[in-house]
């Protein structure tokens, strides 16, 4: 296992530097930040004091080694506009991220899982249409769009949810069923041709010939060699999550990374941005490497290798 | 082979349907707001399209950020209803155009007990001059020197003649002296004033709570909480209104108040002091240094109906010039150029151009409200007249880092605030020979302008630059449409907020009702 973790080490921090120096390059493609921080009737001896106080002034050489010697000792720097250490700020929006993008999985996981399994098993009859068409649909629709309709229909119309923010529980239903939707529908079409591929297995006719009961059928016997598929979509679906939860942040002003990383982009707070980016990047990379070692744990066959 | 048989029990459909009951049972009811406890409480929720990160007024970035610091910070003088009026200073008086003396209320004390002394006002100008980031220190950069003539009293030297000087003052928010220097970088997020409000609790960019000061010097506030919330999606902030999870939606798009209208909540709309221009840039060798094809540019386009489909007739026609009518240098004897097609070919015709031009057009895209689809409407005007428009759309840092380097247009749609200042100098000085965007190189626009700083009489002051905006606008170095739209939705329980053209927010008379 330590030998394992540590051949995996060197390529998270490929990864991660990876990301860092993709976002890096893009944010000064995207014109002078100083130019969007100060007034349109700013001076340029204002413009430049603000440059050369931020190391803006600097060849982008100079500036993109000194960025990744920072990041090398993890320093993230200061906000250019909260003044404040990046790692405080991010650190203090994660944890909403991560909430959101776990509520988001379960949903997407346990309801893809069931309406797969309900599907599978009650092939061509109306339920697995019913399921089929409304994974169809939740692939299809936007999430901004989803967002926007659901908090008219539940929040003001029916008022059972709040319409925006975080609290308790009841504020996470709305955006986590709106960011899980697309991994819902996902995971329900995926579950149902595993699922059946799993019902239509020899082991499973011997379980059947023996007398097992349905539920132990499906619920052991299927749903065990079917999860190694599902575990790794959740996975995935985490990684993809957390980083595309920006959209539904911003429709229901949650108060998380993603949102973080729109301000940062709109306003051009260069640190902000990278430290986001490096912040979701190490969550993904410590995603998959506990997926490795989950797989060990589901397949004995892997642990011998 | 066929798949087993469903049996009587369905287990994946059972656990579904009783898993969905669940939540909807532990969740539901979770919704509907608190608006009538909240009206109870005089507590006041105000869904913002965004808030401050920052609170310290020297290291903060955007002016939208004033919105929020003239709750718990003072300045010298008030802007509010379009010209200076004592606020924090009891009195200003001008030695002359480059010498003015403030006195200053007694008694004013920051939350923290420092007085808000001459000390403190010498020390807050000093620390925005000292620094060259600070955002609004090009408004003060005359200040040569500041003597302190007593606890009370302060003299501001100016190196050259600065007839508004009271409006600048309008942007200096007073910081308390010990406090600031002992506490490096405390004012972003805890700072200490001495305005109606403190803040309680703030998360930078998401949520800020005041409630009010108790020795606020003027009108204490009649609320007892103030919360500032951050909802940046516009459908989201007037759905959050209307399912009463906050009172006030601050700045909510026109297509909205059919909706809100219909859901029995309050708009109230102001003019917003954001306006909506094309300027020329007239200092390249190209056909917009010919006046004549400026003015066509102007009788080219339809002005009231383009303020009637951009902003829904919520915009506020400005009549072709570049400020408010409560503005200082609006003239209320000019008019638009009418919309005349004939005229704008007749005069491109007399400047040699019968046969059109080829112009180009720059715009942002997002950066101000309605720009893409205002600068489209534009070009399509130009092109029935024989210019054809090369439009040039850009992101928004791209259209400033043209701008500032003066290689755009010649063509450029720009919005201009004309709040807090309210004052047709403050947003003329762009148009300077040596000003590094380039539109205009006019001396006796320069000599207009300079000559106008020199004059510290209102009055005398207000009926020059109403000439300067005639000229300009005889000149049409611009052609100014409508201000954006300034909408605000509430509860019917909330009365007495007030908006201002400025995007400023005054609660001093703001209460809640039981909204009948």
């Amino acid at each position: 296992m330590a030998g394992y973790l540590l051949r995996r080490i060197p390529r998270m921090i490929v990864v991660i530097w990876g990301a860092l120096t993709v976002i890096f390059l893009l944010q000064r493609l995207g014109g002078d930040p100083v130019a969007l921080m100060l007034p349109d009737t700013s001076t340029p001896e204002q413009q430049a004091a603000v440059r050369a106080d931020l190391g803006l002034d600097k060849p982008v050489l100079v500036q993109y080694l000194l960025f990744i010697g920072r990041f090398a000792h993890l320093d993230f720097g200061q906000s250019y506009l909260q003044q404040r250490p990046v790692a405080d700020i991010v650190f203090e929006r994660l944890p909403a991220t991560l909430e959101l993008a776990g509520a988001a999985v379960v949903i997407a996981t346990v309801g893809g899982t069931l309406l797969g399994s309900l599907a599978a098993r009650m092939r061509r009859r109306w339920p697995d249409k019913l399921v089929v068409t409304g994974a169809l649909i939740g692939q299809s629709v936007p999430t901004f769009w989803l967002g926007i309709v659901g908090i008219l229909v539940f929040a003001v119309t029916l008022q059972w949810f709040p319409s925006s923010g975080s609290g308790g529980i009841e504020h996470l239903v709305l955006p986590a069923l709106t960011l899980g939707a697309f991994s819902l529908a996902n995971t329900t079409r995926i579950a149902r041709a595993s699922m059946i591929e799993s019902l239509s297995s020899e082991y499973t006719q011997t379980a059947n010939a023996k007398g097992l009961r349905t539920s132990r059928v499906v619920g052991v016997h299927a749903l065990k060699n079917s999860g190694i598929s599902i575990l790794t979509l959740t996975a995935y679906m985490f990684s993809t999550l957390m980083g595309g939860a920006l959209v539904t942040e911003v429709v229901f002003a949650w108060p998380g990374v993603g949102r973080l990383m729109v301000d940062g982009v709109l306003q051009r707070d260069f640190p902000v941005v990278q430290g986001a980016v490096f912040m979701v990047a190490l969550v993904v990379v410590i995603t998959y490497m506990l997926l490795d070692l989950a797989y060990t744990f589901l397949d004995p066959r892997l642990r011998r290798t | 082979m066929q798949l087993p048989r469903v049996r009587r029990r369905n287990f994946p459909l059972l656990v579904l349907t009783i898993a969905v009951a669940l939540v909807a049972a532990a969740c539901g009811g979770g919704g509907g707001g608190d608006a009538g406890g909240r009206a109870a409480d005089q507590s006041l929720i105000i869904g913002m399209d965004h808030v401050t990160q920052n609170f310290d007024p020297i290291s903060a970035t955007a002016t939208a950020d004033y919105t929020y610091w003239r709750f718990v910070y003072d300045t010298l003088v008030s802007t509010d209803d379009g010209t200076p009026k004592p606020w924090a200073a009891e009195s200003f008086d001008p030695i002359d155009a480059k010498h003015w003396r403030f006195k200053i209320r007694d008694g004013i004390k920051f939350t923290n007990g420092e007085p808000l002394d001459a000390e403190a006002v010498r020390y807050t100008f000093q620390r925005a001059l000292d620094d060259k980031k600070t955002p609004w220190r090009v408004r003060i950069e005359a200040l040569q020197k500041m003597v302190i003539v007593d606890p009370l009293t302060i003299d501001f030297y100016l190196a050259t003649p600065v007839g508004n000087w009271p409006a600048r003052t309008s942007v200096a928010w007073i910081v308390p002296p010990k406090y600031t220097e002992e506490n490096k970088g405390a004012l972003v997020t805890k700072p200490i004033g001495t305005g109606p409000f403190k803040l309680d609790t703030f998360s930078p960019g998401e949520k800020a709570v005041l409630s009010p000061n108790p020795d606020f010097w003027n009108t204490k506030p009649q609320l007892k909480r103030v919360e500032l919330r951050s909802i940046p999606e516009d459908s989201t902030r007037v759905s959050a209104l209307m399912a009463g999870d906050i009172d006030v939606a601050y700045r909510v798009l026109p297509d909205f108040a059919d909706q809100i209208k219909g859901g029995g909540k309050k708009l109230v709309s102001v003019p917003s002091g954001q306006s909506a221009n094309i300027f020329f840039q007239t200092t390249t060798n190209t056909p917009l240094k010919d006046v004549r094809v400026r003015q066509a540019i102007d009788y080219a386009i339809d002005k009231d109906a383009l303020r009637k489909t951009i902003t829904q007739d919520y915009g506020t026609d400005l009549k072709g010039q570049l400020v408010g009518e409560k503005s200082v240098g609006y003239n209320a004897e000019l008019q638009a150029r009418p919309y005349d097609p004939d005229k704008a070919k007749q005069l491109l015709a007399e400047a040699g151009y019968k046969n059109g031009l080829t112009l180009g057009f720059d715009y942002s895209l997002g950066r101000y409200y309605r720009d893409k689809e205002t600068a489209q409407a534009i070009s399509g005007y130009l092109q029935a007249v024989g210019i054809t428009v090369k439009q040039n759309p850009m992101e928004s840092g791209a259209w400033l880092d043209r701008l500032y380097a003066g290689s755009w247009g010649p063509i450029n749609y720009w919005s201009i605030q004309d709040a807090p200042a309210y004052d047709l100098s403050w947003t003329v000085e762009i148009f300077r020979s040596d000003n590094i965007r380039k539109i205009d190189a006019d001396p006796k626009l320069d000599g207009m302008l300079d000559h106008s700083f020199t004059i510290t009489d209102p009055e005398e002051r207000s009926d020059y630059l109403t000439e300067l905006a005639k000229y300009a606008q005889d000149e049409a170095y611009f052609v100014a449409f409508h201000s954006d739209p300034g909408l605000y939705a509430m509860d019917p329980s909330v009365e007495g907020v007030k908006f201002l053209p400025s995007t400023y927010i005054n609660l001093f008379d703001a209460k809640r009702t039981n909204g009948s």
